[in-house]
């Protein structure tokens, strides 16, 4: 009954409703006032409340303003003068048709959040299925890799039960010998088809386990990564993946040279948060490559992992999903990789993202073939829609340079009646979207990450649109050291083009503005071009500002703890003390009391670290010494004590869990973009860091320990 | 009264030395005790900064079958020590042929055994001893130290089996393992280590890490953590100490050590 009054009720009030809203014509001053008191209701709303179905009403208002906008535009503002007129307009509403259609998509897939609780694992440890671990790796340094495989080794996990495997498509000898001392799997193939799809597709036919665990060479997962996750594969045996958040735990190119030392989300957290949550809620949720457990019977009824795209990733989930499989997103950080090192290389691996998810667009389309309800092609046709962004961006960024500089005017119509309609659609988009995920994505951000990447992507997205085929996997280059500061004017040259025309075009549009007897110009539609222009050159200046790339000596995980440690001096005299800080290099003791400890005469030759997991010894060399601790380097690290120290370092059930972050402020969030790009400017960064520094350790030589560090690891490699 | 047997098939594994620092962390932690030294080497003495000249000990008393305890010396706040004494081939017959009397310490020595707040430790010299068969009467825990190393994993059937004395160490807890000398840096000592742990159980009492404290504090007559107060070997034997105590049902807290009025439910 009630049920049938809800349809009677979205027939009969709702739809009309809306339509009328959507549809009915008003003049510019009747629309400002109706764009104002819907923000104005709306902001009132957000304020009062914070429920789920509040933000649903917000959701849909905005979705029925821009909605009304794209009507306006369609029924009024598509009349030109000119060919070329009629030709950039129409770009620039494709363009509109694009953002619209990506703000409804992305409205329907954020407005369910699935959070999905960890499901325990059964009592019974004699049915717990057996789990191969997949590490795959082509051309990344052992050092990287051999932590990852170490972590490996301590997920808690029955031992009978868990076979790790290094995929080696590099072949390298030093890895197969690095798998035999560490106690795990060393797989090779004779060709590197189909990279990594291939690779694993080929450690499938080598392996039997019943489940498989990817993890990307330089992901450290935390031992309970197993038992967080194999659960709800036991439970539901019609699920075929469990996907869990990829977190990076060095700072991206865009953290690292424009905001570092702000509370600022970065760029993976929307999607690792609202979007694959929302996925969850409709059984869409992707394979990110990385940190996912899944059942062989599952890829066995696919042929394996999908082989036809770039991104084998995505396009394996959706066929598991073509096929009835189920898939499950927890949103729990069970492991932390490296973020891609510079600009350059986060360009590319997004290339890469992108060719492979337009592929997938192209050569299987989720809004086609059998097996998907209707939610499940809405997910996945956002996420791949999303990645023709690079294109309206560069058309947004271009066309008020077109009024500027030629005076063609690409949108018919008053420049107040368009601003009517348009204000209250930006606006919405902007407003909503800070409420729903402003924890997750401050505001702005997601055009600077776009614009960065705009200008490289627009090409090969053509080309792979246009020929599928096309498209070569490569590996991103991750774990790399920056020295000195530079500016890779490569990475960002078409934006720094950009700017200059903007520049110019802002001022151009101010002289024309001042002197109208000069010019024949509409005033109020060059102050809005004007402004239309700053607010790009802003964001594009802040994309550039990404290609000043800041020294990143590779980040030491640092682990705050306080575990007994037992001193080794030279003349056998052993002492107790107290570990303090630990990292995959060094260590800091508590300063020994005792009577005739003299380091110069009888140096402290080893430690003995005893944790709840058992006890190992380590030769050291003493490269600090304050009254109150020691410092020491570490000068030969066995395999069993590099397991030991990652198990410390990173094993931990809690070691990726991070704090929220605060909810977003729009007017906020503009000028800590405002602020970055200032402190970039000037350099501030970089400074700041270093005074830090100095502060740290005034008597302590820390370039001089870094420098014996970096010989140490250096070292090592020869031998 | 609680007492502990310190002895080992093997010489040389620092049974004089865990005798003496137990000895040491007992009455620091404020129980009395007192140290018998039964190996004729009349070694133990030496370290609680008696000097070698001064010979006296128990043996002096088996002519007259005297009572042991005058002999006793008071070498510290809440620490006694009852040395061997200087002996002769005719002394140590003549003590081997009273212990071999049944119940020999409870009926001609209770004055030594009977006063229930003081904690008797005594030293054996290594292997089968009358002294120690003797004792076995009386004794409530018998702790063997042995070292880390691979001779002594042949000794630990025999241990097990208690061969020792042909018979059970004693009729109190039993016996327990003190594994000394160990050393982590060193493979196949982390490997025995592991071995011991798996034999014994929760008969393996604890380890002693290698250490040059132990050394040095002897030569200066100390206790090890007078030498050095961070001693990890030090940390040990005081670990070990405080298991022993609770084996021995004495209220362990965490400054101190006090043996309750009534220990007797251990026995």
């Amino acid at each position: 009954m009630i049920g049938l009054l809800k349809v009677l009720f979205i027939l009969v009030v709702f739809v009309p409703l809306t339509l009328f809203t959507i549809i009915s014509p008003m003049n510019a001053h009747d629309q400002y006032i109706f764009g104002l008191v819907m923000i104005g209701c709306v902001v009132v709303a957000n304020h009062a409340s914070k429920k789920h179905f509040v933000s649903m009403m917000m959701i849909l208002v905005s979705v029925v303003m821009s909605t009304r906008y794209m009507y306006f535009r369609t029924t009024q503002t598509l009349e030109f003068h000119s060919w070329i007129e009629l030709i950039l307009g129409w770009v620039l509403f494709l363009a509109e048709i694009y953002v619209y259609i990506i703000l409804l998509l992305s409205s329907f897939q954020m407005s369910w959040s699935l959070r999905r609780p960890v499901v325990p694992m059964p009592d019974d440890v004699s049915t717990w299925p057996t789990v191969d671990v997949y590490i795959p790796t082509y051309n990344e340094p052992l050092q990287i890799v051999a932590d990852t495989v170490l972590a490996a080794q301590c997920l808690e996990y029955p031992k009978d039960k868990l076979n790790i495997y290094i995929l080696d498509d590099g072949r390298r000898k030093e890895f197969a010998a690095f798998a035999t001392e560490a106690g795990v799997g060393y797989i090779t193939r004779t060709d590197n088809a189909h990279a990594k799809a291939g690779n694993l597709n080929h450690a499938m036919t080598m392996t039997n386990g019943e489940l498989i665990t990817v993890f990307d060479c330089d992901f450290i997962c935390t031992k309970i990564f197993l038992q967080a996750t194999v659960g709800a594969l036991i439970k539901d045996p019609k699920l075929a993946l469990i996907q869990t958040p990829h977190h990076f735990y060095t700072p991206d190119p865009i953290e690292r040279n424009l905001y570092l030392g702000r509370d600022i989300p970065s760029e993976g957290e929307l999607f690792y948060g609202p979007v694959q949550r929302g996925n969850d809620n409709w059984n869409a949720t992707f394979f990110c490559g990385s940190c996912a457990v899944i059942r062989r019977a599952a890829l066995d009824e696919t042929n394996g992992f999908a082989v036809e795209t770039v991104t084998e990733d995505a396009h394996t989930a959706l066929r598991l999903q073509r096929k009835g499989w189920k898939t499950a997103y927890l949103d729990k950080v069970l492991a932390g990789g490296l973020a891609t090192e510079r600009t350059i290389l986060h360009v590319i691996q997004r290339n890469r993202w992108a060719r492979g998810m337009i592929q997938i667009f192209r050569l299987d389309n989720p809004l086609f073939g059998r097996g998907l309800s209707f939610p499940q092609r809405l997910c996945y046709l956002s996420a791949m829609m999303y990645f023709f962004v690079a294109i309206p961006t560069v058309i947004f960024m271009i066309l008020p340079l077109v009024y500027l500089y030629f005076g063609l005017s690409v949108v018919h119509g008053s420049a107040a009646l368009l601003f009517a309609y348009a204000m209250p659609h930006l606006f919405f988009s902007l407003y909503v979207s800070s409420r729903i995920t402003g924890r997750y994505r401050y505001s702005f951000w997601g055009m600077i990450y776009d614009i960065l990447l705009s200008f490289h992507l627009v090409i090969p997205t053509l080309v792979v649109f246009f020929s599928p085929h096309k498209g070569k996997f490569n590996v991103t280059d991750k774990g790399g050291t920056i020295d000195k500061a530079y500016f890779d004017a490569h990475a960002v040259k078409p934006h720094l083009f950009a700017a200059f025309f903007m520049l110019f075009g802002i001022i151009f549009g101010a002289v024309k503005y001042f002197l109208p007897q000069y010019f024949e110009v509409q005033l109020s539609a060059t102050v809005l071009n004007i402004c239309w222009a700053t607010f790009n050159l802003i964001l594009i200046t802040a994309a550039i500002c990404v290609a000043r790339e800041t020294p990143n000596k590779r980040q030491r995980q640092r682990l705050s703890l306080e575990s007994p440690v037992l001193v080794y001096q030279a003349s056998g005299i052993v002492s107790r003390s107290t570990l303090r800080d630990l990292s995959m290099t060094g260590c800091r003791i508590d300063n020994v009391i005792n009577g005739d400890l003299d380091l110069d005469e009888d140096p402290i030759t080893d430690l003995e670290i005893t944790t709840e997991h058992g006890t190992f010894c380590v030769p050291v060399n003493n490269v600090g010494k304050r009254d109150d601790y020691l410092r020491f380097s570490f000068t030969e690290v066995s395999v069993n004590t590099h397991r030991e120290i990652v198990r410390l370092l990173f094993s931990r059930a809690d070691t990726w869990e991070r704090p929220m972050h605060k909810p977003d402020n729009i007017l906020v969030s503009f000028f800590t973009v405002l602020a970055c790009i200032h402190d970039s400017l000037m350099h501030n960064r970089h400074k700041e860091r270093q005074d830090i520094k100095k502060v740290e350790d005034q008597s302590l030589d820390l370039e001089k320990f870094e420098q014996q560090l970096e010989n140490i690891g250096e070292d090592r490699k020869e031998a | 009264m609680p007492v502990i047997s310190v002895c080992s098939p093997k010489g040389g594994v620092g049974k004089t030395t865990l005798t003496s620092n137990l000895a040491y962390t007992f009455a620091r932690a404020g129980t009395k005790v007192i140290t018998i030294d039964f190996d004729p080497q009349n070694a133990l003495r030496l370290y609680f900064g008696i000097p070698l000249s001064e010979e006296g000990g128990f043996i002096e008393k088996i002519e007259s079958n005297g009572d042991w305890t005058t002999a006793a010396l008071n070498v510290g706040k809440n620490l006694y020590m009852l040395p061997f004494g200087h002996s002769t081939q005719e002394d140590r017959l003549k003590l081997d042929s009273l212990l071999m009397q049944p119940n020999y310490f409870k009926d001609y020595q209770a004055a030594l055994f009977c006063n229930p707040d003081v904690l008797v430790i005594a030293d054996f010299p290594p292997g089968f001893s009358q002294a120690l068969k003797a004792m076995a009467d009386v004794t409530d825990v018998s702790v063997i130290p042995l070292l880390a190393d691979a001779a002594s994993i042949a000794l630990f059937s025999q241990i097990e089996n208690e061969e020792l004395l042909e018979g059970p160490f004693n009729n109190g807890s039993g016996y327990f393992v003190v594994l000394n000398e160990v050393d982590n840096r060193i493979k196949i000592n982390r490997e025995i280590q592991e071995f011991a742990a798996s034999n014994f159980g929760d008969r393996l009492l604890g380890m002693i890490h290698t250490d040059t404290s132990v050394i040095e504090a002897a030569a200066q007559q100390q206790a090890i953590s007078d030498f050095n107060r961070n001693s990890s070997a030090g940390f040990d034997i005081e670990i070990i100490a405080r298991k022993l105590a609770t084996i021995l049902g004495f209220d362990v807290k965490q400054d101190t050590i006090v043996m309750q009025r009534n220990p007797n439910q251990k026995r």
